[in-house]
């Protein structure tokens, strides 16, 4: 089997790394779902904006209640041969044979006790991190076939959960919020993955998908946080800091001020859209 | 405004005369040759212009009221006819000289001169180069201002000019243009005095279509022949034009950079610029909101041009309603940004490919 020797393009290298994951935890597949901005090229594959498509990691949510103990997740990846990041922010980072680094990662509200490792017996402590806003993720997806963006140097496929863009938006908007205070070039890129998913996905079909996390009791309270995320930082206006970070993602290759702008509307129409709901019940 | 009286052959002369003068150093001499005066048939005044060290050359100037842009070969002809006889550079002197005479001069490498400023001087030996603004428009002219390009009948007759390849008698020129005949022989009386139009027999003719659409071009700006307003698509400009129907309800053409890759792409548009008969009637049809910081659709309704931009309108490769060509790059060439430009490179691929735009 061919599994993308040679390949040096940060982003077909990134979805090699998800894919040695997804092989190596195939025991597990049923337990993942794939979030993070290869999740939302996933969905926004036709937008056609200025900013590239661009990432370098992989990020994978893992649900404890389908997880099983066989193998344990740390001993599956590094018969994989993935490293774990030694470095204790990094806990849940593995990095893959040809320097990938893949998170994985477990819902705060079902990662157990503790305060940056997931508790997920009998898998090690070091082996998942926990994270706030992958709960949504949890709720809203579907099942999708992860392949090699090319197919003919990889022939690999697996299908697994991918996060439903409301629940990517969710997660997002926890990311971005976490990071304000220190703020830099690579949150850019966040904020334009939000505009990204306003600006290729319809908007009642978000209202809906986020309307039902709002209605499941794991989602319900990362999804109200989410939504006062979006209203300060991006629904507030072009000028809000999200929508200005959105931009700046654009700077030289593209149209910052008409990304500020839109992003801004587009956040405007899903809370609008969300309160019409809610009003109907 | 109260002006003077229009001046005289003799009074133009003399300007003509003191201009040069005070555009020289001081040291410099301008001596009118009076003996020449009247004693050839082809030139009216002849002027020695010398430099300090006694070098000179000599200024045959022909000496009109008016000229026309029409005139300028036939003047050019005959200066240079003179000049095959006396060595000298050739010089049209006049009351006025309209911009449009003032560039054909240019192009036809004559110097000119009128009583209000206009001045354009090359000589190599002694070397010299004079350009002087004067007047834009002829303080002197009485009735009917001149003509321009400028209004509905003259946005007619262009565009109908422009957009077939053909000679035309007048009743099929108003019948086709939609104009009235009156405003069509006014129309076609300013285009034959600018030269853009030859009468011959009772067919009229485009002598320079090129021409024509860079004159009408810069008279009727779509920022002055039109309400503008400004719009954001949040989806982007694909997600708009996604929304215009091949078979609006409405009278629908789109111009400027999204229109101009019908024919030849030049650079990715940012925004789109759309002919509509109402904005609001589009805007509310199109769920578009006003933008003025970062638009990205910009809606246009004619207001002086009638259905002017909507004639001759041709189906995009996606469908929706593409203006004219000649219409597109007239609205690229008053554009912002990088659209001129890009109106130059449309009337290249215009020239190179004429059979594909202009309709039989």
């Amino acid at each position: 089997m061919n599994r993308g020797g040679g390949v040096s393009d940060p982003v077909t290298l990134a979805r090699t790394g998800l894919l040695d994951a997804l092989e190596a935890l195939k025991a597990h597949l049923d337990a993942l779902v794939v979030v993070g901005a290869q999740a939302i090229y996933l969905h926004t594959g036709a937008a056609e904006v200025a900013l590239a498509e661009y990432t370098t990691d992989g990020d994978l949510a893992v649900d404890p209640d389908s997880l099983g103990s066989d193998p344990r997740v740390e001993a599956a990846m590094i018969a994989a041969h993935f490293e774990a990041d030694p470095r204790d922010h990094a806990v849940g980072t593995w990095i893959s044979p040809r320097g990938v680094p893949v998170d994985l990662m477990v819902p705060e509200a079902v990662a157990g006790l503790g305060s940056r490792a997931a508790s997920v017996p009998p898998h090690d402590r070091k082996a998942m991190r926990r994270a706030r806003g992958l709960e949504a993720a949890l709720v809203d997806n579907t099942r999708m076939m992860i392949r090699a963006l090319d197919v003919s140097a990889d022939s690999r496929e697996f299908e697994v959960a991918v996060a439903g863009p409301a629940a990517l938006l969710v997660a997002k908007l926890h990311k971005i919020q976490d990071r304000i205070d220190q703020p830099s070039r690579l949150d850019n890129k966040d904020a334009h993955d939000i505009y990204r998913v306003l600006r290729s996905i319809d908007t009642e079909v978000l209202a809906v998908a986020t309307h039902g996390l709002l209605n499941a009791r794991l989602s319900r309270a990362v999804t109200l946080e989410a939504l006062e995320h979006l209203e300060r930082l991006f629904a507030a206006g072009s000028r809000a800091v999200g929508s200005r970070m959105a931009g700046a993602a654009e700077e030289l290759v593209g149209d910052p001020a008409t990304v500020s702008e839109s992003v801004a509307l587009l956040a405007q129409d899903l809370r609008d859209a969300l309160n019409a709901r809610q009003h109907e019940g | 405004m109260a002006v003077d009286p229009a001046p005289t052959s003799v009074d133009i002369e003399r300007r003509i005369v003191a201009a040069i003068r005070t555009s020289l150093p001081s040291t410099w001499r301008v001596i009118e040759s009076k003996a020449s005066r009247g004693s050839t048939a082809d030139v009216d005044l002849e002027l020695s212009v010398e430099a300090p060290g006694g070098e000179a050359s000599r200024l045959l100037v022909e000496v009109k009221q008016a000229v026309e842009r029409r005139d300028v070969a036939r003047i050019a002809d005959r200066l240079r006819g003179a000049i095959t006889e006396r060595s000298g550079i050739p010089m049209v002197g006049a009351r006025y000289l309209s911009q449009s005479v003032r560039d054909a001069l240019t192009a036809e490498r004559i110097a000119y001169a009128d009583a209000t400023g206009n001045m354009r001087l090359e000589s190599n030996s002694p070397a010299v180069f004079i350009s002087c603004q004067g007047a834009e428009s002829d303080p002197w002219r009485k009735g009917r201002p001149r003509g321009t390009l400028k209004g509905e009948p003259a946005a007619r007759i262009a565009r109908t000019l422009l957009d077939y390849d053909r000679t035309w008698r007048v009743r099929e020129l108003i019948a086709v243009a939609g104009a009235s005949s009156g405003a069509t022989y006014r129309v076609l009386d300013y285009l034959q005095r600018e030269d853009l139009v030859v009468k011959e027999g009772d067919r009229y003719a485009v002598t320079d279509w090129e021409r024509l659409l860079r004159t009408w071009s810069a008279d009727a700006s779509f920022t002055t022949t039109t309400r503008t307003m400004a719009f954001i698509e949040p989806r982007g400009l694909d997600a708009f034009l996604a929304k215009l129907d091949p078979k609006p309800a409405f009278p629908v053409a789109v111009t400027g950079t999204v229109a101009a890759k019908e024919w030849a792409m030049y650079a990715p548009a940012k925004a789109a610029y759309v002919y509509v008969s109402s904005i609001q009637e589009a805007a509310d049809a199109w769920s578009l909101r006003p933008n003025s910081v970062a638009p990205n659709v910009v809606l246009l309704e004619p207001a002086t041009v009638g259905d002017v931009p909507f004639r001759n309108v041709t189906p995009a490769s996606a469908g929706y309603p593409v203006a004219a060509l000649a219409q597109v790059v007239a609205d690229l060439l008053n554009g912002p940004g990088r659209e001129p430009a890009e109106g130059e490179y449309l009337i290249e691929w215009m020239r190179a490919n004429e059979s594909r735009w202009r309709r039989e």
